[in-house]
């Protein structure tokens, strides 16, 4: 792996007296995406919030770009660039306006920096209209536009595919991916859905009731999902018969008409079509045979945050 | 340091992109225009009330009745032939002018002594003060309207009855000056005539009190003969001081509006705690906190920007008023009097400013208030984020500290009211002595209003930089 980004060692924070996080610690890398996944409350906001500088930092060290977020706070933030919950910006300007803003509190960003960003995000035609005017996409789009002025080197987003169209949530991947990939930035996005972090992250840091579960690679993450065998549903004139014929297989009835069949996962298109002859040669009226929906990532998600105990309290 | 002012640069743009603050704006122009057309339109009118005196028909037609009067009261009147006599004079020399009708009269006033005959019955014998001789000389200078002749011979007369200078003072200074006596109407309300009217009437009432008055008695006197001295001496038409104590003078000129505009700070100084009461605040309800926060830049560097953008707006907003105002003075009421002074006296000795010079001062005087209340309208909105709660208590503050502090000294003797805020934020007053505290000096007020300012700002700090958002 490439060199770590944002290093998180450690973090504890209380709020009142709840005690919201304990013990987070992980890594991103440069040139990654990295996935923050947990259920709703599990402490997801609570983690960005502290590594954005919005909230305090209890105990623990952070580390951005090589800065200590303590002890160097304006040259570890200059590295950072992000959107916590909703993109709200200023309404009553125009989107320009509003990256002005930005770019005249942080180093080195110029006109033409502005323009870049502004068609990356692919805003150019509506950039001088007012932000009141803006869809949720459009804003998404300028807030992201916001996060990544001045080349920070962690870009930060908190659920962003919240609220968005399916196509938008397309958009907002492929901008995401290249940014990583094709620029070398570390990008930390976190959400609650697994099937959206299976397509845009590189690598998943689960968080579950304020306490890390551990950090997966997404092919880590699709082969425990794995369970090395293929199921398939079989639609028969008579289950009783069919069923007759199926020694040696593993096999459920779950009516007069459907048997789910388990095939080894190796060979499982082999042994399907032996069994197909068999009960055609047999007299049982076939109507198909169709695969059964694999266990999901979902699950597997869903498993592994309720094994660290994820009740709300 | 060029950090510093990007950041009041981004503050000072998002504060004159709202609407509110536009309006709030707006808002000030209208009352700088307001107040200047308003003060206009009132001139106009006590304007056209003073040209509503008699004429010379008018004068004749009464001098015409009196005759009429005396010749039906014959008999209780013993000098009714006298009276006629006079009229009959005035009438004849068509007679409107004070000093030529004052010296007629005087000429023809008389001494009626009650005579009781050995009988025992009582006459009543008429005899004029004057002789025919000085008489004569009367009628002779008032003919020729030669003022100087008729002054001449009231002071050689005071002279030989050896009174008091100070009596006939208005006439040596006219004669010495050529400085002639008020003629028509109009002329009384001459600048110098009303100048020589009050020195000669302070001179008149010193020569009364006598040598031995007592000193508080002919301090003021003494100080009114030296103002209006000075004026007569520097050719000064306006007096700025009478236009700023317009309640008592009725004064009503350029410099009145330009004062009573330093009054209405108190309204720009609401839209000020308007935008420092919202400063902090709309970024929380705007949701647009986040996104400020976020930036590599420490917070208490966004918490002095959003500051001095407060204090910056709220002086361009006084600054446009005082322009605004100023300005249409200026076309309204005409630049002749842009230079007068602000002539007072203490002990006699005249002091002057330069009634911009005065206007100037009291602005900043004035803004001193309006600058400690929106400190703390930011200071409640950083620490609550509620803007409704800093710009009311701020306003509260604003328009009734005063009169909280006035009850706690006049109606219940409290002195140790003299350490809140409110006793010291009206500095001229305190330079004038007219709060009403013994022995309260500037360094006093001045280092209430630190510590206040220093507690706020504190407050703000400590309210902005630990929040969590």
């Amino acid at each position: 792996m490439s060199n770590a980004a944002l290093i998180i060692s450690g973090l504890n924070k209380t709020l009142g007296k709840k005690h919201i996080l304990h013990d987070i610690s992980f890594e991103a890398y440069e040139g990654e995406v990295f996935g923050f996944l947990g259920p709703n409350g599990a402490g997801k906001t609570t983690t960005i919030k502290i590594i954005v500088g919005l909230l305090r930092l209890d105990e623990g060290e952070i580390e951005v770009g090589g800065f200590d977020i303590k002890k160097n706070y304006e040259k570890a933030m200059a590295n950072i660039g992000g959107i916590v919950e909703n993109p709200e910006l200023y309404k009553y300007m125009t989107g320009r306006q509003n990256l002005m803003q930005y770019a005249r509190m942080r180093e080195g960003v110029t006109a033409e920096r502005i323009d870049e960003v502004v068609k990356l995000v692919g805003l150019s035609n509506r950039i001088d209209e007012k932000v009141g005017k803006y869809s949720l996409g459009m804003r998404q789009r300028l807030g992201v536009a916001q996060a990544i002025l001045h080349h920070p080197k962690v870009l930060i987003l908190d659920e962003p595919t919240n609220g968005l169209d399916p196509a938008g949530i397309k958009e907002l991947r492929d901008i995401l991916k290249s940014l990583a990939h094709n620029e070398g930035i570390c990008v930390l996005v976190s959400s609650h859905l697994m099937s959206e972090m299976e397509l845009m992250c590189d690598r998943v840091g689960i968080i579950a009731n304020g306490s890390m579960i551990g950090v997966y690679t997404v092919a880590e993450m699709i082969s425990a999902s794995k369970t090395g065998t293929d199921e398939y549903i079989y639609e028969t004139d008579s289950s009783e018969k069919a069923s007759a014929l199926m020694a040696g297989y593993n096999f459920t009835i779950t009516d007069e008409t459907h048997i789910d069949v388990e095939f080894p996962e190796e060979n499982a298109s082999q042994a399907m079509a032996e069994l197909n002859e068999k009960l055609i040669l047999a007299g049982v009226k076939l109507y198909s045979v169709s695969p059964k929906e694999k266990k999901k990532l979902e699950d597997v998600f869903i498993e592994l945050t309720q094994s660290g105990g994820a009740q709300i309290e | 340091m060029s950090r510093m002012f990007r950041l009041i640069k981004n503050e000072f743009i998002k504060t004159v992109r709202k609407t509110s603050t536009i309006i709030a704006l707006a808002l000030v122009i209208l009352l700088a225009i307001g107040l200047v057309v308003v003060a206009k339109i009132a001139q106009v009118q006590s304007e056209r009330y003073n040209f509503d005196f008699g004429t010379v028909e008018d004068d004749i037609s009464y001098y015409q009745s009196m005759i009429d009067d005396a010749e039906a009261h014959k008999e209780s009147d013993p000098a009714y032939k006298q009276n006629i006599e006079m009229y009959q004079f005035l009438i004849d020399n068509k007679i409107t002018d004070d000093w030529e009708y004052e010296a007629i009269a005087d000429a023809f006033s008389t001494n009626t002594e009650e005579v009781t005959a050995e009988d025992g019955s009582v006459s009543y014998q008429v005899s004029y003060v004057y002789s025919d001789e000085q008489r004569d000389k009367v009628k002779s200078f008032v003919v020729a309207k030669d003022w100087k002749g008729y002054y001449n011979f009231l002071i050689d007369k005071f002279k030989a009855e050896g009174a008091d200078p100070n009596t006939y003072w208005e006439y040596q200074y006219r004669v010495d000056n050529g400085v002639a006596p008020p003629a028509g109407h109009d002329d009384i309300t001459n600048w110098k005539n009303q100048c020589i009217f009050s020195v000669s009437s302070a001179k008149q009432q010193l020569a009364s009190l006598g040598a031995d008055a007592d000193e508080s008695d002919t301090a003021q006197l003494k100080d009114e003969i030296a103002v209006n001295m000075y004026r007569l001496n520097n050719n000064c038409e306006v007096n700025v001081a009478d236009s700023v104590n317009y309640m008592e003078t009725g004064e009503l000129n350029f410099w009145t509006v330009l004062s009573i505009s330093v009054n209405l700070l108190t309204i720009v100084g609401l839209l000020m705690i308007l935008i420092a009461g919202s400063s902090i605040s709309s970024e929380f309800s705007d949701g647009t906190i986040k996104f400020l926060l976020i930036n590599p830049v420490k917070r208490w560097k966004i918490l002095m920007s959003k500051y001095f953008n407060v204090i910056f707006i709220g002086y361009i907003m006084m600054f446009v008023f005082f322009l605004v105002v100023t300005t249409l003075s200026c076309i309204l009421f005409g630049t002749s009097q842009l230079g007068a002074e602000y002539i007072t006296s203490m002990n006699g000795e005249v002091q002057t400013t330069s009634g911009i010079l005065l206007i100037l001062r009291n602005y900043l005087l004035g803004s001193v208030s309006i600058v400690v209340m929106a400190t703390l309208a930011f200071a409640i909105s950083s620490v609550t984020k509620s803007s409704a709660l800093a710009i009311c208590v701020s306003v509260f503050s604003l328009l009734s500290g005063a009169g909280i502090v006035a009850v706690l000294k006049e109606a219940l003797n409290q002195d140790w009211a003299r350490f809140f805020i409110f006793a010291n934020m009206d500095l001229a007053a305190v330079a004038n002595g007219t709060t009403g505290f013994a022995h309260h000096t500037i360094g006093f007020a001045v280092a209430v209003i630190v510590v206040h300012m220093i507690v706020f700002l504190l407050t703000a700090w400590d309210g902005f930089t630990k929040k969590e958002v």
